[in-house]
């Protein structure tokens, strides 16, 4: 019996044994896994995450993830009078208590001292909703059912969260860069740097107490003054063909890692520097380029606006609707622009959003300019003679424009157009003949000309009493918005040197600027990357006037 | 057990304000949420509902007129938003947009619930959920969110011109400034009725079919 009783019982460890080692052989969530839960809501076995709030209310996916509200860097968020507080490692995992400086202030109101977080106190919090202190949260923040594994992952990853990665600063100063990249003129090369050197050196003169204040007696020290940096900008030039540009920035980083990139003119090969942003998952912060490239997985790039790809949508959606209500006829259209050049990209991308609107519409036409053919009288009156009822759409530069007057003297149609783009063109509407002025239309997504030197006014005083003004004003404009956004992101970052936190305080501040810039509007929210969304159609009024006037609403393709 | 609870709730209630007056309410505030700081309606307090310790909406009954604005769905068509309401249908009406960390998705979420709890004996209403970032919240972004919350038919996203959207924002007193810092806001109303319910805060969505069902007993005036 007793023998029975043993062997039974040798056989149940054994299989307990063999549960265990089932159990331990089950595949470990990895980091990459525990971050995917963490920022898009997806768990290891591609289910979406599920949560529940307010009580019968269920959470999905990327809007139960944590990184919805607390943010990708941890450092949480406020909506109105929302405040969702950090997760990083660093303050989770201490005690949260009120010190001497934290009475005086208005924040330290309500709920704010609390034992620190461990591994068995955090999964309470994620699972019931309770802090160490034994309070309950919000409804607000989910409840989460995870399993063991993803949960164990969860807070592995959590822990990784820092507020300060310590990349591109020291104790001291903190480092930014701006990229010049070839076939950039002297001119708009000193454009930008006057603005940006001008600038981080007044920051740096108006800073420059604090910076110290922070090194003194304990008694003079205050935490706010370990926040300050001393701004130090890289010019980072580069050289050569394309294909070494990669290498070069490479160079360059490693040389002297930076924190962020601000501004840059980037002629062509964006694509080359966005990559380099996304790889080293560094802030890159509107450099002045005519064709942004976005895609799905960019986070650290920012642009004013989506360039000429911006154009071409706002073009194709403004006629289509001007189609819509000319029915049965057929829109000729002739884009004129020259081989390999940004006017090339644009005829495109416009080809592409038309036939994606109702195609038969539209009889697309293009008249390629080559490299060596000179844009002469004789090129007008043959466009002229071959397309004349069609709309003209002129992607080309300034300086292929000077024979247009030719246009302007065969001209006969009352009903055709000609269309521009000001990112391709920009004064287009200076060398228009008077006599064109009823026909002609541009895509212009900036400020309409008329009201553009009151829009900018801030950046034109300042350049102007520091004797900077140049005929560059776009970049120059563009340079000092990107200065100021910085400033007030800086502030606001204090000593948490968190790229992403950097970047959630910047989606979150660019609509808050009183800086005015050459856009009417920017603004960004969470994942947005283009601060400006649209643009006008202008036209002249009349043929008297001297300027343009938007003759459509504000179009968001 | 829930009058206990009720009395339980209202002392500490008095307590706090009791605490506020001799300048203390931090120990007391230790327990409420995020939620309930909308300190301006102290007077309110007994509007609050509280559905489960810390979590809690204001309601209030309100006039509002709707200004004759046009507005586009998440499939492009156009809408008189004073028309949609004067059409007699119930409405509920949220200020969301796309790519909100916090508050829209919660807002969204309770409507996509409120939806499936709605049975088949009650009118179903139109839930209207108007953007207040249209610049980015194209049709197109908005039919993408519209279909992550389950949206059905009865579900409509507006969004449009932005001076339009201040309108509207401004007349139901929900505009706020820049869109990161709105506030959680249903609105309720039945075209012929005298008052809109206003609910400030995050609710349920049975609270939200509670008020729906007492909205509908109303009668009109």
């Amino acid at each position: 019996m007793n023998k029975i009783i043993i062997i039974g019982l040798c056989v149940l460890i054994q299989y307990i044994g063999e549960a265990n080692a089932l159990q331990s052989m089950q595949i470990p969530v990895s980091p990459m896994q525990a971050q995917k839960i963490y920022r898009e809501g997806i768990l290891p076995s591609g289910e979406i995450l599920i949560a529940s709030t307010q009580k019968d209310v269920q959470l999905e996916g990327e809007y139960a993830a944590c990184a919805s509200c607390h943010r990708r860097s941890g450092m949480g968020t406020s909506e109105g009078q929302l405040i969702i507080p950090p997760i990083t490692r660093d303050r989770l995992f201490e005690a949260k208590v009120l010190g001497r400086k934290d009475r005086f202030m208005f924040v330290s109101k309500g709920a704010q001292t609390r034992p620190a977080y461990n591994e068995v106190r955090l999964e309470r919090a994620i699972r019931q909703g309770v802090d160490p202190a034994g309070r309950e949260f919000s409804q607000l923040m989910p409840r989460y059912d995870l399993s063991t594994e993803n949960m164990q992952a969860l807070i592995a990853y959590v822990k990784t969260l820092n507020s300060d990665q310590g990349i591109g600063l020291t104790d001291k100063e903190i480092h930014f860069s701006t990229i010049i990249t070839p076939n950039t003129t002297t001119a708009q090369e000193k454009a930008l740097l006057d603005v940006l050197e001008l600038g981080i050196k007044e920051k740096n003169a108006g800073t420059r107490h604090e910076t110290r204040r922070a090194t003194g007696a304990p008694w003079v020290r205050d935490w706010k003054y370990e926040a300050y940096r001393k701004w130090v900008l890289h010019v980072w030039k580069l050289t050569g063909p394309e294909e070494t540009w990669s290498k070069q920035l490479e160079q360059f980083y490693t040389q002297q890692p930076v924190f962020a990139m601000l501004s840059g003119l980037i002629e062509n090969g964006s694509d080359i520097i966005q990559h380099f942003c996304e790889q080293h998952e560094m802030p890159c912060l509107f450099p002045n380029v005519k064709m942004p490239q976005i895609i799905d997985t960019n986070y650290y790039t920012f642009y004013f606006s989506n360039g000429i790809l911006l154009d071409a949508k706002v073009l194709a959606k403004y006629l289509d609707e001007k189609q819509k209500k000319n029915k049965n006829s057929l829109q000729q259209i002739v884009q004129i622009y020259r081989s390999s050049s940004t006017g090339a990209i644009l005829a495109e991308e416009f080809s592409e959003q038309l036939k994606a609107k109702s195609a038969q519409k539209y009889k697309l036409m293009n008249r390629i300019v080559v490299e060596q053919e000179k844009i002469d009288a004789i090129f007008w009156q043959q466009i002229q003679k071959k397309y004349p009822d069609a709309l003209l759409a002129i992607w080309l530069s300034k300086k292929d424009l000077n024979k247009l007057d030719a246009l302007a003297e065969t001209w006969t149609s009352s009903t055709a157009q000609i269309i521009f783009s000001s990112v391709i063109t920009p004064g287009w509407a200076e060398i228009i003949p008077s006599s064109l002025k009823a026909n002609v239309l541009a895509v212009h997504q900036f400020v309409p000309p008329s009201i553009m030197q009151r829009h900018i006014i801030n950046s034109n005083d300042w350049l102007e009493m520091r004797r900077i003004v140049s005929s560059e004003q776009l970049i120059q404009t563009n340079a000092y918005f990107t200065l100021r956004l910085l400033g007030k992101v800086m502030m606001h970052i204090r000593d948490n040197f968190s790229r992403e936190y950097f970047i959630e305080l910047l989606e979150h501040m660019t609509e808050k600027m009183l800086v005015s810039s050459v856009f009417p509007r920017l603004t960004l929210g969470p994942g947005q990357r283009f601060a400006s969304k649209g643009a006008y159609i202008l036209g002249f009024l009349q043929p008297t006037s001297p300027l343009p006037e938007p003759v459509s609403q504000w179009i968001i393709p | 057990m829930k009058i206990k609870l009720f009395i339980c709730k209202s002392n500490i209630t008095v307590i706090c304000r009791c605490l506020l007056a001799v300048g203390m309410l931090n120990i007391c505030n230790a327990n409420e949420s995020t939620t309930t700081m909308h300190n301006k309606h102290d007077t309110a307090i007994s509007n609050f509902h509280s559905t489960r310790a810390g979590v809690k909406f204001q309601r209030s009954e309100q006039s509002y007129t709707i200004p004759e604005v046009n507005l586009i769905d998440q499939y492009g068509n156009k809408h008189s938003i004073n028309q949609l309401i004067a059409k007699g249908r119930p409405v509920l009406i949220n200020f969301i947009f796309t790519t909100c960390p916090s508050i829209c998705p919660v807002l969204s979420a309770t409507f996509s619930k409120f939806q499936q709890k709605l049975g088949k004996e009650l009118p179903a209403p139109l839930l209207i959920s108007i953007s207040i970032d249209p610049e980015h919240d194209t049709p197109k972004q908005l039919n993408a969110y519209a279909k992550k919350f389950h949206a059905n038919q009865n579900w409509i996203f507006l969004t449009g011109a932005y001076e339009s959207i201040k309108e509207v924002e401004k007349s139901l007193n929900a505009y706020r400034g820049e869109k990161m810092n709105h506030a959680p806001l249903t609105f309720l109303y039945k075209a012929g009725l005298k008052k809109w319910i206003r609910l400030e805060g995050f609710t349920s969505a049975n609270d939200l079919l509670l008020e729906y069902q007492r909205m509908l007993s109303f009668k009109e005036s």
